[in-house]
């Protein structure tokens, strides 16, 4: 295992290139992976995503962090009320969960077919996963920081933003033309896959 | 005011104030070809820039309304209010906005139909000879949506289109569910109902419709 950290932007249900991402770090020292959250919605494998990410998590390979797409569904369980949610595109991971035609009681349905480990793991993401030099969370930290600030949350287009004090890699996985993005550091470099999986090449 | 900008990629429409701007590409614009929108624009849309000359042709190429196939449309998207038990009152609101949209459209179809064109709530109330008809048909509306209203708007949408097609899914929640990546008059209806969409990338988009 290496000392690099590699911070992963937004999945968003896309199994393929969660997978394909994970071969090429376990290719480079597999380094510790912090996920900046949003695992679920837009792509059709919230389900897998999900199942896939606790089992890294829970081996302590990985910190999942809390994405706004997270908390919108534990919101949904917390109120009973799935309209939010429903309209940030959770159809997607509701029939992805149940696996086939939903009722006409979809909160019942989707609660039935929610892992309670899922759910576990929902609720002790933290929000934030600070070094002495580096603070990552879903949504941009506050600039006062003098630590380098990484974050994912709003699309970037296809490359992540790097710059001297931050960087955002939210580059749209999850959907068709969107690509996977892990930056390395302290390297500063990173690392992307499409929406196959598949290595993008620099 | 309404503004409507030529865009190469859909985006959701922007509201300030008492001005919306609603964004089209090409291809969703061209969705508007005999429909009421597009016989709306046709009419009375004023050009105000179009650098590439593409915004005039396809606002020209509308076209006359297809008031046979906006009727069947309508009667598919009806299905949305066969489930009501289950969907009164969290998407009342919504239920009663579409409702109204729906009944105005049939309505300006009807007139259309007969050979008299008209796009104003206030004109159809006095050819109908129902004051009440404008109140219940305006877009902006004041107060609290009621459970009347609702009824009062689906009872004369049945009586133009017919009896509603039974709902397929049990409610508007699984209907969005089940229908989702099956972009279709009936899902576009459903989300909307949900409420108004957020802004922002967080909140998901689905095809415009143009009735």
């Amino acid at each position: 295992m290496s000392d690099e950290t590699a911070f992963v932007g937004d999945v968003h249900g896309n199994l393929n290139a969660l997978r394909g991402l994970m071969d090429v770090l376990a290719t480079s020292g597999r380094p510790h992976m912090v996920f900046l959250g949003d695992y679920i919605n837009k792509g059709p494998q919230s389900a897998e995503v999900m199942e896939e990410l606790v089992a890294i998590s829970g081996s302590g390979r990985a910190t999942l962090l809390a994405g706004n797409h997270e908390e919108a569904l534990l919101e949904a369980f917390d109120s009973q009320d799935l309209m939010t949610f429903l309209k940030m595109g959770g159809a997607m991971t509701i029939r992805s969960y149940v696996g086939a035609k939903v009722g006409p009681d979809v909160l019942g349905d989707f609660r039935a077919s929610f892992p309670p480990e899922h759910l576990d793991a929902l609720r002790l993401m933290p929000q934030t996963w600070e070094s002495d030099e580096v603070i990552a969370r879903h949504v941009p930290p506050e600039a006062f920081t003098q630590k380098f600030r990484i974050s994912a949350h709003a699309p970037v287009g296809s490359v992540p933003k790097i710059g001297h004090d931050s960087a955002q890699l939210d580059t749209g996985c999850g959907t068709e033309a969107g690509r996977l993005t892990a930056l390395l550091w302290p390297r500063l470099d990173y690392i992307q896959v499409d929406a196959r999986g598949e290595v993008v090449p620099r | 005011m309404d503004l409507l900008a030529m865009v190469t990629t859909s985006r959701p429409s922007v509201n300030v104030g008492n001005v919306n701007v609603s964004f089209y590409t090409l291809e969703q614009l061209s969705t508007g070809v005999g429909t009421l929108f597009g016989a709306h624009l046709k009419r009375d849309a004023k050009l105000l820039w179009d650098e590439y000359g593409r915004l005039g042709p396809a606002i020209e190429d509308m076209g006359d309304v297809d008031t046979d196939r906006l009727l069947a449309r309508a009667r598919n998207m009806s299905e949305l209010f066969a489930s009501l038990e289950e969907d009164l009152p969290k998407y009342l609101s919504g239920l009663l906005r579409e409702a109204r949209y729906l009944l105005r459209s049939c309505l300006y179809a009807q007139a259309i139909a007969a050979g008299a064109p008209c796009f104003s709530v206030r004109e159809l109330a006095v050819r109908h000879g129902d004051p009440n008809l404008a109140r219940l048909l305006a877009s902006r509306q004041e107060g609290e949506s009621t459970v009347d209203e609702l009824n009062e708007c689906l009872s004369r949408l049945r009586s133009i289109i017919g009896e509603f097609p039974r709902s397929r899914n049990g409610s508007l929640e699984a209907t969005v569910v089940n229908e989702w990546g099956q972009p279709s008059d009936l899902l576009s209806m459903a989300f909307m109902a949900l409420g108004i969409s957020g802004k922002g990338s967080d909140y998901a988009e689905v095809e415009k419709i143009l009735l």
